[in-house]
């Protein structure tokens, strides 16, 4: 009985050091169009250079809009600022992280899409394009 | 009378925690019936028999011949119980992680699938563990021997283990996961790979230094991880033939049966490498992600770019890369299963 009274103090103090080691995680999806494009007009010139942590938290954020635009109807104008982010993202990443976000979008709602992926520059819509398939062909087939 | 009180709870944590001590003491006195295994079992440390729990230290082969120690009836299982064996002597070769006589393991029994046989008192087998363990022994003291009784499973079932989990390795020419298990002592912070003796060898080996040169000069751009390293292994002669699976996750079963150990299966080893930087270098990592493909690199030990080779160069293991730290941020993030390397007989 008295290990479990002065378990609980221990208990409380490994949560609040484990809260405090936690990053700038969103913790609320998004809940409207708006509230993306507010959000993603902050990533107006996404950093390349920035540190893992922070890129990570935009694809995240990439992640929460393609997730809102799936169960909702989105405007042409969110799909251009979802690729617009998710190509930013894509530069110095040698892991091309972004596209496996981008898959079900990709395949649920590909017009819009690709018409997003138009207004890039050809360069760069065809590297995020190949990230997606590539994000595609390693779901489907395996990665070896 | 603070003080008073508390002695008060010890005590009465003590009364109620009695009665547990008697039962665990009548049961080790029981020791009793010879039992003879009709196929291969996973013998195992605690009574955790989950097909994701890694706690296998020997493989119980067909034919050995054990004492039951204790049972246990598993809560999450209907009609299932975990027993405690003593090898008595050893069945057919499993390979170097064959449990031997003396060794202490748990293993899985089914009613519905038996693959040991109990006797009660009459000398009569019976499906309940528990029958066996109030039977001779009890009565006559712990050198009754209790008959062996002769396999009775099919053939066909002689390698399932754990209710249709399958044992670690297909073939049984695994490797020495026993070795792995056996290693007692505890790694500090200062441990030393090229010294250890079973991690040692490979770190200092000819076949590590070709790995860790083809990693370095690995161009850029290759497509998928696990086809990368499986180009790296051929190159740094670690393995002769690419193994066929697709997925990176499938990787420490792949390698194991290409000889290479995981090194999280040993407990110590396990507690000593909490993250990709603690591994050896040269080691094959592997991960997995839920509902994923997972993921492989091969650890140069290196403190640059060419640290962890994979797709990519990278400084560090995915964990901290913008691929990891976003996993990890959408409730799918990469763990680390296996810490691949040869062993010492290997390099």
């Amino acid at each position: 009985m008295i290990k479990i009274f002065l378990f609980f103090p221990l208990l409380f103090s490994s949560m609040l050091s484990f809260a405090g080691g936690l990053t700038i995680v969103p913790t609320v999806e998004f809940k409207s169009s708006d509230e993306i494009l507010s959000e993603f007009k902050n990533y107006a010139d996404v950093d390349p250079d920035q540190s893992a942590e922070h890129i990570s938290d935009i694809i995240v954020r990439v992640h929460w809009a393609s997730e809102f635009c799936l169960k909702n109807s989105c405007e042409q104008e969110i799909f251009d600022q979802i690729v617009r982010v998710s190509f930013a993202t894509l530069k110095n990443d040698f892991t091309y992280a972004v596209g496996e976000y981008l898959v079900p979008l990709y395949r649920e709602q590909k017009s819009k899409f690709e018409k997003a992926l138009r207004r890039l520059p050809a360069s760069s819509s065809e590297k995020l394009l190949k990230n997606v398939q590539d994000a595609i062909d390693e779901m489907e087939n395996g990665n070896g | 009378m603070l003080l008073l009180k508390r002695f008060a709870r010890i005590f009465l944590v003590f009364l109620l925690s009695s009665p547990s001590l008697i039962w665990a003491d009548e049961l080790t006195d029981q020791l009793l019936n010879t039992v003879t295994l009709d196929g291969d079992i996973n013998g195992r440390t605690p009574t955790d028999f989950n097909k994701d729990a890694d706690n296998v230290t020997a493989l119980v082969t067909k034919n050995t011949k054990a004492k039951v120690l204790e049972v246990r009836r598993l809560d999450d299982r209907h009609h299932s119980f975990g027993v405690k064996l003593r090898i008595e002597s050893v069945g057919k070769n499993g390979g170097k992680n064959t449990a031997q006589p003396g060794d202490e393991v748990w293993v899985y029994y089914s009613k519905k699938v038996p693959w040991l046989n109990f006797k009660n008192k009459e000398g009569k087998s019976v499906a309940n563990p528990f029958e066996a363990l109030t039977a001779k022994a009890s009565k006559e003291g712990l050198s009754v021997k209790a008959s062996t009784i002769e396999a009775k499973t099919k053939e066909k079932e002689s390698h399932k283990t754990e209710g249709g989990h399958k044992t670690v390795c297909d073939d049984c020419a695994v490797p020495a996961i026993k070795d792995l298990a056996n290693i007692g002592k505890v790694l500090n912070e200062n441990h030393a790979w090229d010294e250890d003796p079973l991690v040692g060898p490979y770190v200092r080996s000819e076949k590590v230094a070709k790995l860790i040169d083809a990693a370095i000069a690995s161009p850029w751009g290759a497509d998928h991880c696990y086809r990368a390293v499986k180009d790296l292994l051929i190159a740094g002669d670690i393995i002769d033939i690419k193994p066929k699976s697709r997925y990176a996750r499938d990787a420490v079963t792949d390698l194991k049966k290409k000889g290479l150990i995981n090194l999280l299966d040993s407990p110590s080893f396990k507690h000593f490498i909490k993250s990709p930087g603690d591994a050896p270098p040269g080691a094959i990592l592997v991960y997995s992600k839920q509902g994923e493909p997972g993921h492989i690199e091969v650890k140069t030990g290196r403190n640059d770019i060419n640290a962890y080779v994979s797709f990519y160069k990278s400084p560090h293991s995915i964990f901290q890369t913008r691929k990891g730290l976003a996993a990890a941020k959408t409730k799918s993030p990469y763990k680390l299963i296996g810490v691949m390397i040869l062993p010492p007989d290997k390099v």
